[in-house]
């Protein structure tokens, strides 16, 4: 639904989200099933049900037995006979039914006669119902109906059964009870039924399980909608109709309630509407059910899968708006989700009469943005540490070269916020003087700098390269391709500059030589700056070029012209076979030795000025058999034992073989000239810890410790100079070649039992 | 055998001279590089010795006009240097030489180099190929065998093909790209680091070393040349 967000922040940030998401739905899913929240709940009910009050249906009358009633008549229970003189003024006066809401389950055993008055009254009148209430007996609800000659006299019986919530209040009636099977109505419908006004079914007829007849059963729960508070209900005193003070015509054709409401007497019930000023008595109660019955009224509570997603869509949808909105406007959307939560309950509680418990939702609605903002919050903070903690890992190695910062400010109380912020504060001024530093050191490189960005476009360029490209401002190269700045140089790739940077940029780092228009040779270097661009780099070396020139055209006269003369003495005492054997062969010697002497001097001089970029991979093990071939020879007339190494590696090592065979020529024909008729000279290549381990091993007379540190220096000779054949340059273009190809070269001899030269080599880089 | 020398020093040009001359051929030298071209157009040779730095055209320039030449592109090269850089060689092989030789000029060597470019020459594309014997070596392309002093060498296909190459082309310098062909053939994109890596088992396994009687000499950048070391030198 959401696409996975590439910046970590926004990544931090929507992890926080989704356990929010899932942390209010389990709350929301807990508080429901637990039904925690059920007293707050009844709090909005009765608060939404005071919203409806409306006048009561003028038809239904209530005659209270109230304080003057009692002050008059006496105190209750009054003797049966007064009630059956009640009910004769009613049925003088016309009234459509009588509810008589008077417990009568006992004989008058004082007053026998009592109870047949009011068997006599109830005839006359034959429209009055009689209550059926419960009462426990033996652990078990069980009915107590009126008299048999009271019941069998009156026209109806319903039940006044009670039901209040858990808070003592009463919401909601059950519209049949019985004894294992809800034969009797509720009082008022009883009360409709005798006045023939057929209620309307309030609910779907209820499939009744079958139950034994032992308890009392209820079934079909309605939710009274209240007309108003108590008092509301048309009333008179009864001690008034017994003195004949209420007129005929108030009770003509009524629906008339009888009942006690002085307080203290009768059935008096809190209930939604009576707010907490007092109980409402059970008359009016009926009198408002049959109002809202009359009306066709009707409340519902919400199925529990309604509830459910009542209770959670509307945190979902706003915890999706937080994700898109500003902090403000989620505030606002938040308050309005809470209202529109509220007026939803409080409107469908009357249309269409469905009622949505709204405490739930309100407290999820009510957590979201504080559990939001305070996650959003740490995950930001958190976010920002790393982020500081990451600028001065960067910072602090260049922390000397920094301007100083002034002291932060020293207050009392920082709060960890505002402490954060000044710290990013201060790391992003430190990365400002970083930056500024760096592009100081960019300008004043002494080679010509070119930033590049992707496109090969210039982002930045130094003094020198200005010189070079013939530009005093900046701002000429800027934005310029880099192909387009070149332009006028001479392009070392026909494809032209763009395919020919294109081409280096693939390789990740490049030198190549170009020349500028006017004819400089400069060395071109391009380096990638990871995730950005290239650094292209300009150096001038024509200059170099030029001496490099010089020097290799003296080599050549070395090579050619010194060794020329000497090859010729050589061809000429060939041809004279008359010579004098003994001169001849000193002839030849000495022209033998300056030949080598040249050889020498212009390997150490090649070695000297070794290029990399002359370099190439190749075989060590083969170059070791190379110079052992080359000095086979020479160990026959010795009879020297030249031991190869067996079974060695394939050992790539980049550099110049040629100068590596001279070397290892040189290492080899050292320890053969030094070892004795009859002896060995041992070869040795392996491979340890990624090197390349050469050793050469002799059996003649040792070096004196003194005299190996100066064995690897040009021109000298160790021991007995006289005696010695070699130009003091062998050995010391062993040392070079060694170390030009990044390894080193070192001797182990004790005097007497010969030396150990080695070379340790690195190996090229397999790629 | 006719054989044109260019040799502009007259000490080297007669010890050269000599050697050859001894051998039985005919040697006609030049001291100048314009001198010889011209004689080229004119006469006909068997083989070209060339030094490399000589007056009016230098060797390097004669061995770029003589392989321009249509009627001389077969004419084999040998060429003589003092130098002792294997750069310039690399460049001299690469341009069409078929062998060289450095100052000062041993008569063996000369003659063993002579004798592997002629017989470059003789070697038609052989068909079938017969089982070689050399010293202590026998190779049998039948089922790829080399044994050396009567001992198996244990070697792969390409390895002992590598092995039979070299050795029907004794004292021959090949280059890297002459074996890959001749071993891998043209189609398949090795790269020439593999001819080394081959050169490398070949010769330690079947042990070409000099106490053996052969020789194989690794020309650096350009290729290799299995060659015998002379008696005297063994």
């Amino acid at each position: 639904m959401i696409r996975r967000p590439r910046d970590p922040v926004s990544r931090a940030v929507l992890g926080e989200w989704r356990w929010l998401l899932a942390f209010v739905l389990a709350l929301g899913a807990l508080l429901l099933h637990q039904g925690w929240l059920a007293r707050v709940n009844n709090t909005f009910y009765d608060a939404a049900l005071a919203l409806y009050a409306r006048p009561l249906t003028d038809n239904i009358v209530v005659i209270a037995v109230d304080e003057p009633s009692l002050a008059q008549v006496g105190r209750w229970p009054w003797r049966r006979e007064v009630h059956a003189r009640l009910l004769d003024r009613l049925t003088e006066a016309g009234a459509a039914t009588v509810g008589l809401d008077l417990i009568l389950s006992e004989p008058d055993t004082l007053h026998p006669e009592d109870d047949a008055a009011l068997v006599q009254a109830l005839r006359r009148n034959a429209h009055v119902v009689l209550p059926v209430f419960t009462e426990w007996r033996h652990g078990h609800l069980k009915e107590t109906r009126p008299l048999p000659a009271l019941a069998d006299a009156a026209a109806f019986l319903g039940h006044i059964q009670s039901d209040p919530d858990a808070d003592g209040v009463m919401r909601r009636v059950f519209m049949r009870c019985g004894m294992g099977y809800p034969n009797y109505p509720q009082f008022g419908v009883a009360l409709l039924q005798s006045a023939g006004i057929r209620p309307p079914q309030p609910n779907a007829p209820t499939r009744l399980p079958a139950t034994d007849d032992t308890d009392w059963f209820c079934a079909e729960p309605y939710w009274i909608p209240y007309a108003g508070k108590p008092g509301t209900v048309r009333q008179f005193s009864a001690a008034a109709l017994l003195n004949g003070e209420v007129p005929a015509a108030e009770l003509q054709g009524k629906i008339v309630l009888v009942g006690a409401t002085a307080s203290g007497l009768g059935d008096a019930m809190p209930t939604p509407v009576s707010g907490d000023s007092y109980a409402m008595p059970g008359v009016e109660i009926h009198a408002q059910l049959m109002d809202a019955l009359q009306r066709g009224l009707l409340i519902v509570p919400a199925a529990p899968w309604l509830k459910v997603i009542y209770t959670l869509l509307p945190v979902a949808l706003l915890l999706a708006a937080f994700l898109f909105l500003l902090p403000r406007m989620a505030l606002l959307a938040n308050t309005a989700a809470i209202l529109g939560v509220l007026s939803f309950s409080a409107f469908s509680l009357r249309w269409p009469g469905f009622w949505f418990p709204p405490a739930e939702a309100l407290l999820l609605l009510a957590l979201a943005y504080p559990l939001w903002s305070w996650r959003k919050l740490e995950a930001g903070m958190r976010f920002l540490s790393e982020e500081v903690a990451a600028l001065d890992q960067e910072t602090s190695r260049f922390a000397s070269l920094l301007p100083v910062a002034p002291p932060p400010p020293v207050s009392g109380i920082v709060d960890p916020v505002s402490g954060r912020i000044a710290q990013v504060r201060r790391a992003s001024r430190e990365a400002r003087a970083l930056r500024a530093l760096v592009q100081q050191a960019i300008t004043s490189q002494p080679v010509g700098v070119l930033l590049l960005d992707s496109t090969l476009t210039v982002r930045l360029s130094n003094p020198v390269m200005l010189s070079f490209l013939g530009k005093h401002d900046p701002a000429e190269l800027y934005g310029l391709p880099a192909a387009t700045v070149l332009a006028g140089w001479r392009c070392p790739d026909e494809a032209g500059w763009q395919n020919f940077l294109r081409a280096l940029t693939r390789q990740g780092s490049a030198q190549r030589e170009v020349t500028s228009g006017d004819g400089r040779i400069f060395q071109l270097g391009l380096t990638t700056v990871e995730n950005l661009g290239w650094i292209v780099t300009l150096d001038d070396v024509t200059e170099l070029k030029a001496r490099e020139q010089e020097r290799r055209r003296l080599l050549n006269f070395l090579s050619h012209d010194m060794r020329a003369p000497q090859a010729s003495i050589l061809a000429l005492l060939d041809q004279h076979p008359e010579l004098d054997e003994k001169t001849a062969g000193e002839i030849r010697a000495y022209a033998g030795r300056t030949l080598h002497l040249v050889s020498q001097f212009i390997y150490l001089a090649r070695a000297e000025n070794l290029q990399q970029e002359d370099f190439v991979d190749f075989d060590l093990t083969q170059c070791l058999h190379d110079a052992i071939d080359e000095l086979w020879p020479q160990a026959q007339v010795r009879q020297v034992q030249l031991v190869r190494p067996d079974e060695a590696p394939y050992l790539t090592v980049h550099g110049d073989p040629t100068l590596m065979r001279r070397a290892l020529i040189n290492l080899i024909d050292n320890a053969i000239k030094h070892t004795p008729a009859g002896k060995r000279v041992v070869c040795q290549l392996e491979l340890e810890e990624g090197r390349a381990h050469l050793s050469v091993r002799d059996e003649g007379e040792g070096i004196r410790p003194q005299d190996q540190a100066r064995l690897f220096q040009t021109f000298s000779r160790v021991g007995d100079t006289t005696k010695r054949e070699g130009s003091g340059l062998g050995l010391a273009l062993v040392k070079l070649v060694a170390e030009r190809h990044g390894g080193r070269a070192t001797v182990q001899s004790i005097l007497g039992h010969g030396a150990v030269f080695s070379l340790v080599l690195p190996l090229a880089h397999d790629d | 055998m006719r054989i044109a020398l260019l040799e502009d020093n007259p000490a080297d040009a007669e010890q050269i001279r000599q050697c050859l001359t001894r051998a039985g051929h005919q040697v006609h030298t030049y001291g100048n590089g314009k001198e010889i071209a011209a004689e080229l157009r004119r006469e006909s040779f068997d083989l070209l010795l060339l030094d490399w730095n000589t007056p009016g055209m230098n060797g390097h320039q004669v061995l770029q006009w003589v392989r321009e030449q249509p009627a001389l592109q077969q004419l084999p090269v040998i060429f003589v240097t003092a130098e002792d850089s294997e750069l310039n060689v690399v460049q001299a092989l690469n341009e069409g030489a078929d062998d060289y030789l450095t100052k000062p000029v041993r008569c063996a060597e000369l003659m063993a180099r002579i004798a592997a470019v002629l017989r470059r020459l003789n070697i038609a594309t052989q068909t079938a190929r017969p089982v070689l014997e050399y010293g202590d070596w026998t190779l049998d392309p039948r089922d790829k065998r080399v044994h050396f002093r009567h001992q198996e060498v244990v070697l792969t296909g390409k390895e002992f093909d590598l092995a039979y190459f070299l050795f029907s082309n004794l004292g021959r310098l090949l280059s890297r790209g002459h074996l890959l062909e001749a071993v891998w053939g043209m189609a398949v994109t090795v790269p020439t680091r593999t001819v080394d890596t081959h050169i490398s088992k070949v010769r330690t396994q079947c042990r070409l070393f000099p106490e053996n009687g052969l020789r194989l000499v690794s020309v650096y950048g350009y290729g290799y040349r299995l060659e015998v070391v002379p008696e005297g030198n063994q």
